[in-house]
């Protein structure tokens, strides 16, 4: 069981969010941007395995086989979104961003809580500024703090608030599963990272991008144990500064009967996987697992 | 003979008879068995069952189990643990 893009992860945090924050902040994001090309390059030019992770992602999505251009493409999209992250959590820029809500799925959040869950896919931060913002529901997010220490050492000084608000995963297990109940009972909305699979932890194997690909099992056991609504969640970059915000409930309710657990949490994730992988197709240059994710 | 208390087989009824288990005879389990994860000899319950089980301990013995609290975290470890704790909290 490898754990690269825990690696990756603090350097693409380091790089995008650490040395260019103060600068963004100072100078605001059309001058900063003008930096972005130049170091997508660098990075590209530098990082053999960046190439070539890249690479084979981008043959599963392109109809063309990917060249260099794509591969720097991809990368500025990363550095984009990243340096974009730091102007959403300190609400330092108007964005431009379109809602593509199902129907019911903010109601729904309000009325019995919901779990959101998200990819490592463009700008999960966007939610933050349009239905959620204005139904006053909370969005708490779980996180495993010792994974991302640079990153939420970043948000501390970016956004307090919502730095307090992060849910530690660290310590799985009862703990945790008490820890969103109580966020829920709350009235909050709780979001997690539902892709990225952790060292030693339960997996659940799905199509995805034309191969087998393993994603986490913990998400899907949590929303079964707490009785609420999944949500799906994308924040899409769109370009310049447009961002689309999609919402979609995925199920109302998750079940798991004992007697075929694993089957059952096969086709929730596998739905997942599917709509995930619709997304992505759509906006391939968003995806930000910068590591081989179908040997995770 | 199991070793088993009353309290402890009390114990091990709620958690059969709200989790629904069929491999686990409340009467003659062994205590120090781990509760969760794949390891044999084991409960192997997971995160779904934890949820379940602080309900019915809530409703069976009116203990609260929260979060951030080590020594909840702790007692999960083991029906001897959990049926520990629950009789501390109830005193």
């Amino acid at each position: 069981m490898n754990a690269k893009w825990q690696e990756h992860d603090e350097r693409g945090t380091t790089l995008a969010l650490r040395a260019l924050r103060f600068a963004a902040l100072a100078l605001g994001r059309r001058v900063v941007r003008v930096v972005l090309y130049p170091l997508s390059l660098y990075f590209v030019l530098t990082s053999a395995t960046t190439r070539r992770v890249s690479r084979e992602y981008l043959a599963r999505v392109l109809p063309h086989p990917p060249r260099f251009r794509d591969v720097l493409r991809h990368v500025f999209s990363f550095a984009s979104i990243s340096l974009d992250r730091v102007f959403l959590l300190t609400r330092s820029y108007p964005f431009k961003v379109v809602e593509r809500f199902g129907p019911n799925a903010t109601e729904l959040a309000r009325e019995r809580g919901a779990l959101l869950f998200v990819a490592h896919f463009g700008s999960f931060e966007v939610m933050r500024i349009g239905a959620l913002h204005d139904h006053r529901l909370p969005l708490r997010i779980v996180l495993d703090v010792n994974i991302g220490r640079r990153f939420m050492a970043a948000l501390a000084e970016l956004n307090p608030e919502i730095a307090a608000g992060i849910i530690d995963s660290s310590k799985a297990g009862v703990d945790l599963v008490l820890k969103v109940r109580e966020a829920l009972d709350s009235r909050a909305v709780v979001g997690m990272m539902v892709d990225r699979v952790r060292a030693g932890e339960r997996t659940v194997e799905v199509d995805f991008l034309g191969s087998r690909a393993r994603f986490p099992a913990s998400p899907w056991l949590l929303a079964a144990a707490l009785k609420v609504p999944v949500i799906v969640v994308f924040g899409v970059w769109q370009g310049g500064d447009r961002y689309t915000a999609h919402s979609d409930i995925l199920t109302e309710k998750i079940e798991l009967p004992r007697a075929n657990r694993d089957a059952e949490l096969t086709r929730y994730v596998q739905a997942y996987a599917d709509r995930l992988a619709a997304q992505v197709r759509r906006a391939p240059y968003n995806w930000t697992n910068f590591f081989d994710f179908w040997a995770q | 003979m199991s070793g088993l208390t009353s309290d402890e087989r009390q114990m091990a009824e709620v958690i059969v008879s709200a989790l629904n288990l069929e491999h686990i005879q409340a009467d003659s389990v062994d205590p120090a068995m781990p509760l969760f994860g794949q390891s044999q000899p084991g409960w192997g319950l997971d995160s779904i069952d934890a949820l379940e089980i602080v309900l019915a301990i809530q409703q069976k013995y009116g203990v609260e189990l929260k979060a951030d609290d080590a020594s909840v975290t702790r007692a999960f470890a083991s029906l001897r643990a959990l049926t520990q704790l629950v009789s501390e909290r109830r005193a």
